[in-house]
């Protein structure tokens, strides 16, 4: 199917390529583009890995914020479960104050951390207690350790992940609960996990959710699911923290605008009636 | 919520249960046809000797998938 599509649009490259040998030479952009296009998309339509399911989240719409709720119960999985081998390096304590946190636990929970700063005034550097303005810590140095820990995989800093892969939250959703048995003929492997969601198949990150993994503080139940669905959430907002700003400026200037067309319309229509109304007579 | 319950040895028990296995089991038998084409390769393979199923056993649960995306999500906080 793929294939087949690819070599259509392979082939309307290709007359479009030889049009412009004439002598044209827009089309040589069109064809490349076909081609780029063409190519680009195959790489997204691989053959070997499971579509995520689109799921009913509460933020997508365009009239749709986050669920709070969600996103602090997300952040208590990340911070619970996933912060020993995934950074989150864009997102600093302060970020979260009226998100889904009050100042004071913000506040709190940085203290908690130990920071490097410096140097001082003899040129030493020395270890403080975090801040608000401190971004979050990432649980190795560099690439290097991270791989040497995870048996080769590197678990990627998760600050934009959501918006780093094609499907977004319902693929993060669908990668967290779609550990499954390997199918038949295929052998398993020692250090890979088999994952349909992920390309390829073999995901070098253990099942990292099982149910009671995590203590929430509003007594929701902490399901696999229900926790993969709320670090979703949270994961959704350290992409985009501007979302519910966004739409809501969004929503505020499509009414403007929609009020000022109809003063346009309005206006349009009596200026031109004078206009409409006379009689032109041409002889 | 996990608490643990002193009845002479430290037994944890687990009261929550992911809902979303039992959806899947619901979702399976509008997916037997596509379960069987996936039996039938293993078998296949099986006889043959050599192979894999991966593009059956993904149709299948392509299939179960989107049976479970309508009704999980509605019995999550
Ligand atoms: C034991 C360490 C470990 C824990 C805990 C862990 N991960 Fe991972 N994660 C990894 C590794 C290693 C990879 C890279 C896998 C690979 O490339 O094969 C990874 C990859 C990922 C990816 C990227 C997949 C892709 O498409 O490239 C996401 C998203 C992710 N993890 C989310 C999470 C979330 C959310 C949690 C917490 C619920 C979590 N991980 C907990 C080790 C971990």
């Amino acid at each position: 199917m793929i294939r087949a599509r690819v070599a259509a649009a392979r082939g309307a490259a290709l007359r479009l390529a030889r049009a412009a040998q004439q002598g044209k030479t827009g089309p040589v952009v069109v064809a490349g583009t076909v081609v780029g296009v063409a190519t680009f998309s195959s790489v997204y339509a691989s053959d070997n890995v499971l579509a995520p399911p689109k799921q009913p989240w509460d933020h997508t719409g365009y009239t749709q914020a986050y669920d709070a709720a969600s996103v602090r119960r997300g952040h208590m999985v990340y911070a619970q479960v996933c912060a020993s081998c995934h950074g989150l390096a864009r997102i600093a304590y302060r970020n979260m104050i009226g998100v889904c946190y009050t100042e004071e636990e913000v506040k709190a929970m940085a203290e908690d951390t130990d920071v490097i700063d410096g140097p001082n005034d003899e040129g030493e550097m020395f270890e403080r207690p975090g801040k608000l303005s401190d971004y979050l810590p990432s649980p190795y140095p560099n690439e290097e350790a991270a791989r040497f820990a995870n048996n080769g995989a590197y678990p990627p800093d998760l600050s934009l992940i959501v918006k780093a892969r094609p499907h977004g939250v319902d693929y993060i959703f669908a990668l967290l609960t779609g550990y499954k048995d390997v199918p038949a003929g295929i052998a398993p492997r020692d250090t890979q996990y088999y994952n349909p969601y992920f390309p390829g198949g073999w995901i070098g990150m253990p099942p990292p959710l099982a149910d009671g993994g995590v203590d929430y503080d509003d007594g929701t139940e902490a399901t696999a699911s229900q926790m993969a669905k709320d670090v979703c959430t949270f994961l959704a907002w350290t992409s985009e923290p501007e979302a519910d700003e966004r739409k809501l400026m969004g929503i505020k200037w499509m009414t403007l605008l929609t009020v000022m067309f109809g003063f346009t319309w309005y206006y349009k229509r009596v200026k031109w009636s004078v206009i409409k109304n006379r009689r032109l007579e041409l002889y | 919520m996990a608490e643990p319950r002193y009845g002479g040895a430290y037994v944890p028990i687990d009261l929550c249960t992911d809902p979303k296995p039992d959806v899947d089991r619901k979702c399976a038998p509008g997916c037997s046809a596509a379960w069987e084409k996936y039996q039938a390769c293993a078998t296949r393979i099986e006889e043959k000797g050599s192979g894999e199923c991966s593009g059956y056993y993904m149709d299948y649960f392509k299939c179960v998938d989107k049976c479970t995306a309508k009704s999980l999500f509605s019995q999550l906080a």
